[in-house]
């Protein structure tokens, strides 16, 4: 009988809301806690391995990401609001590990942009759009490529980019600009 | 002082046996517990650890319980069943002051 | 899109910092402000882009990387989903339960030396299970408030729902109000002056026991 209740309750879960689930699990309920795991952790993945650029960590990270958010739901005002409160906390924890990476790094491994139009077309002479595409998001400039999933990925306005990074807002504007014209300029030329 | 305190064994099995408990859940902190396993005669080869706490105060001994109970039931019932329980108990086993016997009731279903 | 822009015509993107040549070949515009005009869905309609050649070819540009970017994206979410989903086993066994136990809601009992109580948390449980159980209505948000930790104290009740397609909304309410009440009694000895039922969400989806309908 009880086993039935639950069933039911559970198949209707996965319909729900953001808002009945964010309200919910931050009562205690596991079983909606885990429909929003399922809902938008392949969104954090892929989020998280962008800024990272590698698999590895951003398992962790989204693990740790929602460990985070199941003891913090209390302090999430308004439930609808879970999508982009669950973007923030992946955001910073992958920051976090990328900044505590740095001091591993040698200076000018990553931060300099791959030379493009050098680059021997024979190796991606098949390449789909979508491998380019990729391609050009991992060659992009760290702090571009940043600012470009924060906006595209996670929707964040310029503003909240600008906190989330603590940065100008008129430099996150520029970020984007030169990110924008080489996608752009990309894209074309695969054409 | 060599007063034994009541074996939290014992009290596991028996607030389990209550009709109306489904689950009987670890009472105090991971620290808690630790300290009061360390103070009783553990069953040799026992891998749980106790989940009835026994706290022993200079005044006398706190006992809780902590439990999920059957959802057909009313809990005022099931809990007073369980604190009578192990009230019944310890007039067999302890002669140290009862401070006081808690029950929760941490889920219900 | 006007008649005269050439369908392949390459859109090269001016370069860097120059803001003047930019604006100066996009009618007046930056591409910023292009993106954002297209973010927007092309509204309020803009006469200077839309009658603009230029504006167009660097707008299909625009447009076709959105595609390309919702194409990868796509993809990424699609291989990320056949992914084990064993880590989420391994999320869900770390968190503990204790965090969301709440306030004590007293039971009484004769002797003195006696604590019987009901966490909030468990109490919400089952009254979240209450409404489940009933076709038509899921639960979310459900709170008391009042001091609970103080017996005969009177507390109100308040629970948003998600209401289904298929039944009267007030008798669904009232049939939910009753049976909440009856859990409140059957659980704890509290006095209820209110159960304040909130429809927070009319869902379309179809409920678990009604046959399938055509979507509109």
């Amino acid at each position: 009988m009880r086993g039935t209740v639950r069933g039911q309750a559970a198949s209707s879960l996965d319909r729900a809301t953001d808002r009945l689930l964010a309200d919910r699990a931050a009562d205690g309920d596991v079983g909606a806690f885990s429909v929003l795991v399922r809902r938008y952790g392949p969104l954090m993945r892929v989020y998280a391995t962008r800024i990272l650029g590698s698999n590895d960590e951003s398992d962790d990270v989204v693990q740790e990401s929602f460990i985070a958010a199941w003891q913090q739901f209390g302090t999430l005002a308004d439930g609808r609001a879970v999508k982009s409160w669950l973007m923030r906390i992946v955001s910073r924890k992958s920051i976090d590990r990328l900044r505590a990476r740095r001091h591993y790094v040698i200076i000018d491994e990553t931060d300099a942009p791959a030379p493009k139009n050098h680059e021997p077309h024979a190796l991606v002479e098949a390449e789909s759009q979508t491998e380019a595409l990729a391609r050009v998001l991992a060659d992009l400039p760290e702090d571009q490529r940043r600012c470009w999933s924060l906006r595209e990925i996670a929707e964040y306005s310029y503003a909240d980019i600008a906190t989330e990074l603590n940065l100008q807002v008129s430099t996150v504007r520029g970020l984007l600009a030169r990110a924008r014209k080489t996608l752009l300029r990309e894209m074309e030329d695969w054409r | 002082m060599s007063a034994l305190l009541p074996s939290t064994i014992e009290l596991d099995a028996l607030v389990r046996a209550v009709a109306g408990v489904e689950t009987l859940y670890p009472a105090g902190s991971a620290l808690a517990a630790v300290l009061g396993t360390a103070l009783q005669a553990v069953a040799p080869g026992s891998a749980t650890a106790a989940l009835v706490l026994v706290d022993s105060q200079p005044s006398g001994i706190r006992i809780t319980a902590k439990v999920g109970i059957d959802a057909a039931l009313k809990a005022v019932d099931v809990c007073t069943r369980v604190h009578d329980m192990i009230a019944a108990h310890l007039d067999q086993v302890n002669s140290r002051p009862v401070l006081q016997i808690r029950v929760i009731v941490a889920r219900i279903g | 899109m006007t008649d005269f822009t050439p369908p392949d015509h390459r859109f090269d993107a001016v370069d860097l910092g120059d803001t003047d040549r930019e604006q100066a070949s996009l009618n007046g515009h930056t591409i910023e402000q292009l993106s954002d005009y297209l973010h927007c869905g092309r509204l309020p309609v803009d006469a200077s882009i839309d009658d603009s050649p230029e504006c167009a070819i660097a707008l299909r540009s625009l447009e076709r990387l959105r595609r390309a970017q919702r194409i990868l994206l796509d993809s990424e979410l699609h291989r990320e989903s056949l992914r084990e989903d064993s880590w989420i086993a391994s999320i869900l066994g770390t968190i503990t339960l204790e965090a969301h136990a709440g306030r004590d809601i007293v039971l009484p009992h004769p002797q003195p030396t006696a604590r019987l109580v009901v966490t909030e948390g468990a109490l919400r449980g089952i009254l979240r299970e209450t409404g489940d159980r009933m076709n038509n209505v899921l639960v979310g948000r459900c709170a008391l408030i009042g001091d609970v930790e103080v017996p005969k104290t009177p507390i109100t009740v308040e629970v948003d729902v998600t209401v289904f397609p298929g039944r009267n909304i007030p008798r669904l309410a009232e049939e939910l109000r009753q049976a909440l009440s009856a859990a409140l009694a059957q659980y704890t000895e509290l006095v209820v002056a209110a159960i304040d039922i909130t429809v927070t969400d009319l869902q379309t989806a179809i409920a678990v026991s009604t046959p399938q309908q055509e979507s509109p």
